[in-house]
């Protein structure tokens, strides 16, 4: 038996291509940011199918009022690990593959800068998964919601042992993605390919510089309050910094946390903006519009992004004045994510328009998006949101930025680089039918939960007013089929493994950063020879007029 | 043409095109019919309807702009596909002029948002002057009301007065919850170890006059908006068959409401499968909840929100009070009596008679004894000749009976019986009870009067009404010119105190001089508000009715 893979999937050695042990020792060992990335890309789908099975649970409770399925106790669980399985090993670990993937390729380095650290920070999460979840097998799963507020969370009201696990699992994902944004932003800013200054960097590679920055200066603040929480359980009695009968105030933790949380919410949102910036002018046969302002919007989003972290606590009892200004920063964010918006609707307008999966994707992402962020602004207002807090709106509104947006671009761009990575097309039809079956009931489920929380239905209820069974229903049958369609991904991925499709190149015909120069997949180390970069204005593509003469 | 229906991708692309737009549009738009989605809910407070507006003028703009860019969307994809004659566009890089253009544009629409959105938290949150506070107490699971004013009472229930400007002090006792009453637009969270505050005006049973007045220039000023368009709501109505058909009702005077009696969940050991404890008080319940994750019973952090005229809560303050211990004849002796008969009983000769060794107090003359009580010098034992004990006496008696209620009645009673050397015997509330039926007077049972049923009322005021009928017709239809109709008269309709006014002290415009003889002056608050609900039902008008407790409160507003 002989294992036989092209480019950075073959074996290196004899004994690699004789034994599967070995071979799969040599990814686990690997320092190639490609396989890492891949490694990456598989654990968050693992922990992708664990937070839907999650959410699964939650809505199959919520169909009907009354409680049917489960204990009050075991669905207190649910919508903190479904949140954190969604958030800490999907989605966060899942743009780390995409860049490991794509990074060094589209900067025209043959890897990143640290391997070893690459594959340490890998493997930190799943042990960090591992402990996050175990509370459901030792006594219980912690019970306060991924936000974690003591002094529900501290040993008096949440003595689980899943707990003590679950806050350091927080703490291990905090250094996992610290040591990734230092890899990303070393190969970044010194292994740059001939030619390409930083204002040539591709899209993509500035949203991961963007998102590598805000994880290095908010996640020290994550990991803090995460352990002071911890010392607070391990040694009751002893420290009170979020416990008012010691002098502490939990009104603190949420600063902290908040501090990290909301710039994690662009963190989960950057890198997808990036692969919608390189997969629509490859589809649309046109650069991308206003590629500058494109740049300094997602900087603008990134520093707007700490200064709006009280936005989280309106109802806590901030001065009136406070949050006056808390809300006029978190207006401004709503400037440069609509220039983005436009920017890529005038990207599209005019070019030729191929409706490719990866390209769906992305439209889909812009037209729902929006949604997301329209819902943001009507949440921005104080008033307005303080009505808002804690209810279904809230819930609508992150879904919609999260699984309209962040899992969309990463549905693109998983259609968009397999052929690069794996060297075969994902299958056409078989992924246009996920696309819809995703965008149509994501609408479904996530649209009439604007409508419970205007009617003031809260979240994180086990059960609730027979008033909301109505929209209740529709929400949960939504998110059962949109469950349902991500099996046809699956399927498509079997399907088009099974059926080699082989491509070259360039098998989009329109990329044209570094990675589309390059073999599908790339080699070990990637360039034959040392790339060199045309600059941007001059970057046309293969089709065009100039490209042909 | 022939060529591109044909092109299997074209079918594709318009395919898709269509199902793109019915994904995005008709989805919400499904949501959107359903009857009762999409409205904000908190209309039933003076800040809440300022948020409502805000909500509404909000989604308004941010519609506008959805549809803006989704159009552009549909049409950049159906405009753009790729065809033969378009495989290669012309390139270009940006145009800074329309990137300027889009920044400003964004930036003037936000700038328009921050400033309508300052107008209302200033308005919503800066507290006018605070009427009553209240201390809400959060813990797992469940909520604990305290009343500093009075004698910090404690409730399982946020009862308030209505039309008040109640000061929620939130606390905790143990994690962090949230206080929430969607219909007011009260939401704070309950932190242990701080105080915050948040206040709210709620509208409770509506039945005042100023507060009419005042919700009329409202309506005009700033109407409430819905964020369906008309088309929705016309088709929403065919599913609502006439049950909630508007029949001219203003939405200004309702009846009073109560939460439903069954199917609610009001925390696990609360479930209501009986009536709701507040049914005998005119008020209108809103519910409450917690917002904040707080552990396993997070969901079942249920309250009630009771708004109330101010003399029912004020009743409810008094039952609150006297639950549990019986009513103390001393003490109600001293509070209502003493001034006049004296703490000893022996009176203030020669305005008010003793109280020792008279008949009233003889063993056979308890109902006797029990109707000077309820209706003081109107009783039948005190018509005619005043002469006690030698001597007469010339002082007037309040009547008690809806002052009073029976179980406070008969305590009063017996502590005059028993004490100071008189031997007459105890009574028992029910006997106070039977006394006030015999004498037409409405029940006040202890802890508050039950409603008086409409059949009661209406029939009462038949006959009140027949000084009336003579100017203003039997069927509300005057005869006689310059003397309005009574039926769809707009001030019958909406005004209570304007008719209490006109009834009890008369009409005495210029416009309308002397036009109308003050004919009720006399009445007691029973036949004043079976009037009041005879006119206001008879004769083709649709309205609630009028209980005694609101036209005395309404009739002491006028007289102050």
């Amino acid at each position: 038996m002989t294992i036989n893979a092209p480019g950075y999937l073959s074996p290196l050695t004899k004994e690699q291509s004789e034994s599967w042990f070995r071979y799969l020792m040599s990814w686990f060992y690997s320092g190639d940011a490609k396989r890492i990335g891949i490694m990456y890309i598989i654990f968050s789908a693992f922990a992708g199918f664990i937070g839907m099975a999650l959410s699964i649970m939650i809505r199959a409770e919520l169909a009907t009022p009354g409680l049917d399925l489960m204990s009050e106790e075991f669905y207190m669980t649910l919508p903190g690990m479904h949140a954190s399985a969604m958030i800490f090993f999907f989605v966060i670990p899942c743009y780390a593959g995409f860049a490991n993937l794509i990074l060094p390729l589209q900067v025209g380095a043959p890897d990143m800068a640290f391997p070893k650290l690459n594959l340490t920070a890998f493997w930190i999460l799943p042990f960090a998964g591992i402990l996050a979840f175990s509370g459901y097998f030792l006594s219980n799963a912690p019970q306060f919601g991924w936000t974690g507020y003591p002094p529900l969370s501290n040993s008096v009201y949440s003595p689980q042992l899943g707990a003590d696990l679950w806050l350091l699992a927080i703490a291990l994902v905090g250094t996992s993605s610290t040591m990734g944004s230092v890899n990303f932003l070393a190969t970044a800013f010194n292994m740059r390919c001939k030619g390409m200054k930083i204002f040539q960097l591709p899209l993509f590679t500035w949203s991961i510089i963007v998102m590598s920055f805000l994880v290095l200066v908010s996640t020290p603040v994550l990991t803090s309050a995460v352990l002071m929480v911890s010392l607070e359980r391990l040694f009751p009695a002893t420290f009170y910094f979020f416990s008012p009968q010691g002098g502490g105030d939990p009104i603190l933790y949420q600063h902290l946390f908040w501090f990290y949380s909301h710039p994690a919410v662009y963190i989960m949102i950057l890198p997808g903006f990036g692969l919608v910036n390189e997969i629509i002018p490859v589809f649309s046969r046109k650069p991308i519009f206003g590629y500058k302002v494109m740049v300094y919007s997602m900087l603008a989003i990134s520093i707007l992004g700490f200064v709006v972290w009280a936005h989280h606590m309106f109802t806590v009892g901030i001065g009136l004045n406070a949050r006056k200004i808390f809300m006029f920063l978190t207006m401004l964010i709503a400037i440069p994510t609509g220039i983005k918006i436009f920017s890529w609707l005038a990207t599209i307008w005019g070019g030729s328009l191929s409706f490719k999966t990866p390209f769906l994707f992305s439209l889909g992402f812009i037209a729902m998006f929006t949604i997301g962020g329209l819902s943001g602004v009507v949440l921005a207002a104080t008033p307005v949101d303080i009505q808002l807090h804690d209810t279904y709106y809230v819930v609508g509104h992150i879904h919609y930025v999260l699984v309209a947006g962040s899992v969309m671009t990463i549905f693109a761009g998983v259609y968009y680089y397999f052929p690069k990575a794996f060297g075969m097309m994902l299958n056409e039809r078989l992924g246009q039918i996920h696309f819809w079956g995703t965008t149509i009931f994501i609408n479904v489920t996530f649209f009439v939960q604007h409508y419970l929380g205007v009617k003031g239905m809260p979240r994180r209820y086990a059960d609730y007013d027979p008033e909301f069974a109505f929209l209740n229903a529709v929400s949960s049958y939504g998110s059962f089929f949109l469950a349902a369609f991500q099996i046809v991904f699956f399927v498509n991925i079997f399907y088009s493994m099974k059926n080699e499709k082989r491509v070259g190149k360039n098998p989009w015909v329109d990329g044209n950063t570094l990675e589309w120069t390059v073999d599908s997949p790339p080699d070990h180390h990637q360039f034959h020879e040392p790339p060199v970069w045309t600059p941007i204005e001059r970057h046309h593509g293969p089709h065009s007029p100039s490209a042909a003469e | 043409m022939n060529n591109l229906l044909e092109n299997k991708k074209f079918r594709w692309l318009v395919g898709s095109s269509v199902l793109m737009t019915l994904a995005l549009l008709f989805v919400p738009g499904i949501a959107n019919a359903i009857p009762g989605s999409g409205d904000f809910i908190s209309t039933e407070s003076t800040s809440g309807r300022a948020i409502t507006d805000l909500y509404d003028e909000l989604v308004l703009i941010c519609w506008g702009i959805l549809i803006l860019v989704e159009v552009l969307l549909v049409v950049a994809i159906l405009k753009f596909r790729r065809t033969k004659d378009n495989q290669n566009p012309v390139q270009n890089h940006g145009n800074l002029v329309m990137e300027i253009g889009w920044t400003l544009a964004v930036v003037v629409v936000q700038i328009y948002i921050a400033w309508i959105v300052l107008d209302v938290m200033d308005e919503t949150e800066i507290m006018p002057e605070t009427q009553i506070t209240v201390e809400a107490i959060a813990y797992q699971w469940g909520w604990q009301f305290k009343y500093p004013e009075y004698d910090n009472m404690i409730t399982d229930d946020l009862v308030i007065p209505a039309h008040k400007n109640v000061k929620l002090e939130v606390t905790s006792k143990d994690v962090i919850h949230s206080i929430f009453i969607p219909a007011l637009g009260v939401k704070i969270d309950a932190v242990p170890g701080r105080y915050n505050y948040w206040w709210f005006n709620a509208d409770g049973p509506v039945n005042q006059v100023e507060y009419d007045a005042q919700k009329r220039e409202q309506v005009v000023k700033a109407p409430l908006r819905t964020t369906r368009p008309e088309i929705v709501s016309t088709v929403k109505n065919m599913f609502k068959e006439t049950a909630e058909k508007n029949d001219g009702v203003s939405g200004l005077e309702r009846q009073v409401k109560y939460l439903p009696k069954t199917g609610l969940k009001l925390g696990e050991d609360r479930v209501l499968s009986t009536s709701s404890p507040y049914e005998k008080y005119s008020a209108v319940e809103y519910i409450g909840m917690c917002t904040e994750i707080c552990g396993a019973g997070h969901s079942r952090m249920y309250f009630r929100t009771v708004a109330m005229t101010e003399t029912d809560f004020n009743q409810w303050v008094f039952d609150q009070k006297n639950q549990g211990g019986a009513a103390d004849g001393k003490v109600i002796y001293e509070a209502k009596c003493a001034s006049c008969h004296g703490a000893d009983g022996a009176g203030t000769p020669p305005t008010f008679p003793p109280l020792i060794g008279t008949k009233w107090m003889e063993k056979a003359n308890a109902d006797m004894h029990i109707e000077v009580v309820l209706v003081g010098s109107n009783a039948t034992s005190l018509k005619g000749s005043t002469n006690i004990l030698g001597q007469d006496y010339n002082g007037v008696m309040a009547a008690w009976n809806d002052a009073l209620n029976d179980e406070e009645i008969a305590a009063v009673v017996n502590h005059e019986r028993t004490s100071w050397g008189n031997e007459g015997g105890e009574v028992t509330p029910k006997d106070v009870a039977i006394k006030r039926d015999a004498l037409g007077l409405p029940p006040f049972p202890a802890g508050g009067a039950a409603p008086i049923p409409d059949a009661k009322l209406m029939a009462n005021g038949r006959d009140q009404y027949s000084a009336c009928s003579s100017c203003h017709g039997v069927a509300g239809v005057s005869s006689i010119p310059g003397v309005p109709n009574l039926k769809a008269n707009p001030t019958v309709l909406t005004d209570t105190k304007k008719v209490i006014s006109i009834v009890t002290q008369g009409l005495d415009t210029p416009r309308h001089k002397g036009s109308c003889p003050p004919m009720a002056t006399s009445s007691d608050s029973y036949n004043l508000s079976s009037l009041l609900t005879y006119i206001r039902k008879s004769f083709g008008n649709k309205r609630s009715s009028v209980q005694p407790s609101e036209a005395r409160r309404l009739r002491n507003e006028l007289e102050k």
